[in-house]
């Protein structure tokens, strides 16, 4: 009588803890998904941009119509029915570089630098991307979160059996971490 | 607008003599205070020796009636003490506010408006999301108005209050008493993100969530709530994170603040009313504990570079 009490009690105290651990994984799953879903609202306000801002630039930039056509097309690729978060992540990389390329080019052109509509866009860019990188912080949080919740024991054997697997996180590309070669530049 | 060294010299210059005066009366004020309990004291010790060497056996039954005389005494003497001080001190704050803390506020910047009698408004209070709790009642003086770098702010002293019975007996719970301060924010905000100190005992709101932030070091000095994450991030930059801890060494006393419909709330709760002037701190010690007060408004304007604003605010 005594073992089966003891035993019962056991499973009860194992079902809570279980359950517990299967909540824990759906919350920090639903809070990456749910943040992602917002830095996704934020990635589309500024492709929308990018449309304006390459008709606009295009006008006055003449040697760099390889920057503005890499960006059109980078555009395309996130519009794409199917594309992965980890696609997106990597996308986000690749056309925040870009853009950051065409506002140094900017540089070089002073009409379009005091074309007031140029201006509007360019304010209009960087309080999107400050949203985004904001973003960026509160969806690596949750994800770093997250994957410590299904690495670590023992939660990790609850979500090997729910299939979760590791997300990915915006990082900052290798090449953008690395000391710039000032010398280099000049001799370019 | 005057910096923190320029007002010192204003008051140096300006307010020491009024400033002197009124340490004088303060003074006195403590000196009458001093002089009525001894006079009390020698007299109860004079009636005891008395009755104690005219009674021949002098027993609990003589030193009874001698003792509710005493008491009777005490009381009514006190009474009179505390109304004629409370009078004294009552005139002593007032002058202390006319002739010092107006001036200072006027010397600051002569666009600022200061209303002795007015404070911030109630709505702005609940705005700032610090005191979810039920408020019974509110109060507060001193208000100040104005703009600094352009950044439009205001200020006052306020105090709230729950209202507690216990069996018949009504008691006030004091839940903040300091300074609240208002200012417009450099970003656009459509949530509510509160930042506290550690050692703060907030009660959130059933729609705020806690947020940990991604700076170890802020998340050991403040706790973070709000509705929305990604706002929390928005607002609390690493710069801001940063800024807000040399804040928290600038201030003396726990900060509280709060982003919300496009504007930044501060409240200092220092446990009593920081614009008046007690009885017991010296006149000068006073107006410097208040110069650098409103020193610390302007730290905050600066320091977390209100000024700075987002094109989208312009």
């Amino acid at each position: 009588m005594t073992i089966l009490l003891i035993i019962s009690v056991l499973t009860i105290i194992l079902v809570i803890l279980l359950v517990k651990m299967y909540n824990t994984l759906i919350e920090k799953k639903n809070q990456v998904t749910n943040i992602f879903s917002s830095v996704n609202v934020l990635l589309k306000k500024r492709y929308n941009l990018i449309p304006n801002l390459v008709s606009l630039v295009s006008r006055y930039m003449t040697h760099e119509k390889e920057i503005l056509q890499k960006i059109t097309e980078l555009r395309t690729q996130f519009n794409k029915p199917g594309i992965t978060d980890d696609q997106k992540v990597t996308l986000d990389h690749e056309i925040s570089a870009t853009l950051g390329k065409i506002m140094v080019a900017v540089e070089n052109y002073p009409n379009l630098k005091a074309n007031e509509n140029f201006l509007h866009l360019q304010h209009t860019l960087t309080e999107v991307e400050a949203q985004i990188s904001a973003a960026r912080r509160a969806y690596n949080l949750a994800v770093t979160n997250y994957n410590n919740a299904i690495e670590m024991v023992p939660t990790n054997f609850m979500a090997m059996i729910m299939g979760y697997t590791h997300k990915k996180v915006f990082g900052i590309k290798e090449t953008e971490t690395q000391n710039i070669n000032i010398k280099e530049l000049f001799n370019r | 607008m005057k910096n923190y060294n320029q007002l010192l010299q204003f008051y140096n210059e300006s307010l020491f003599s009024k400033a002197q005066e009124l340490e004088q009366e303060r003074q006195e004020i403590i000196k009458f205070q001093y002089f009525v309990v001894a006079t009390m004291a020698v007299l109860s010790l004079g009636l005891i020796l008395l009755v104690y060497f005219m009674t021949d056996r002098p027993d609990m039954a003589t030193f009874m009636p001698l003792t509710l005389i005493l008491v009777i005494l005490w009381s009514v003497l006190f009474q009179m003490d505390i109304h004629r001080d409370s009078i004294r001190v009552s005139r002593y704050q007032e002058a202390f506010k006319q002739q010092i803390i107006h001036p200072l506020i006027q010397a600051m910047d002569d666009q600022f408006i200061h209303a002795p009698g007015h404070c911030v408004s109630y709505q702005l209070v609940r705005a700032s999301a610090f005191f979810p709790m039920r408020v019974d009642k509110f109060s507060g003086n001193d208000h100040v108005k104005g703009r600094i770098e352009s950044v439009a702010f205001q200020f006052s002293d306020i105090k709230l209050q729950q209202k507690e019975t216990n069996s018949d007996r009504v008691s006030w719970n004091v839940l903040f008493c300091g300074t609240f301060f208002v200012a417009e924010f450099n970003k656009h905000t459509h949530g509510v993100t509160v930042i506290h100190p550690e050692t703060w005992q907030y009660n959130a709101p059933s729609y705020m969530r806690s947020f940990k932030m991604d700076n170890p070091d802020f998340n050991q000095l403040f706790n973070v709530y709000g509705t929305d994450s990604i706002e929390a991030h928005y607002l609390l930059t690493h710069t801001m994170m940063n800024r807000l801890m040399e804040l928290k060494k600038l201030a003396d006393e726990d900060v509280l603040i709060t982003f919300a419909d496009g504007c930044i709330y501060w409240g200092i709760d220092y446990g009593y009313d920081p614009n008046e002037a007690p009885i017991n701190i010296p006149v000068s010690n006073r107006v410097i504990q208040y110069i650098n007060t409103l020193q610390f408004m302007v730290d905050v304007i600066q320091e977390l570079r209100l000024n700075e604003k987002l094109w989208a605010k312009r």
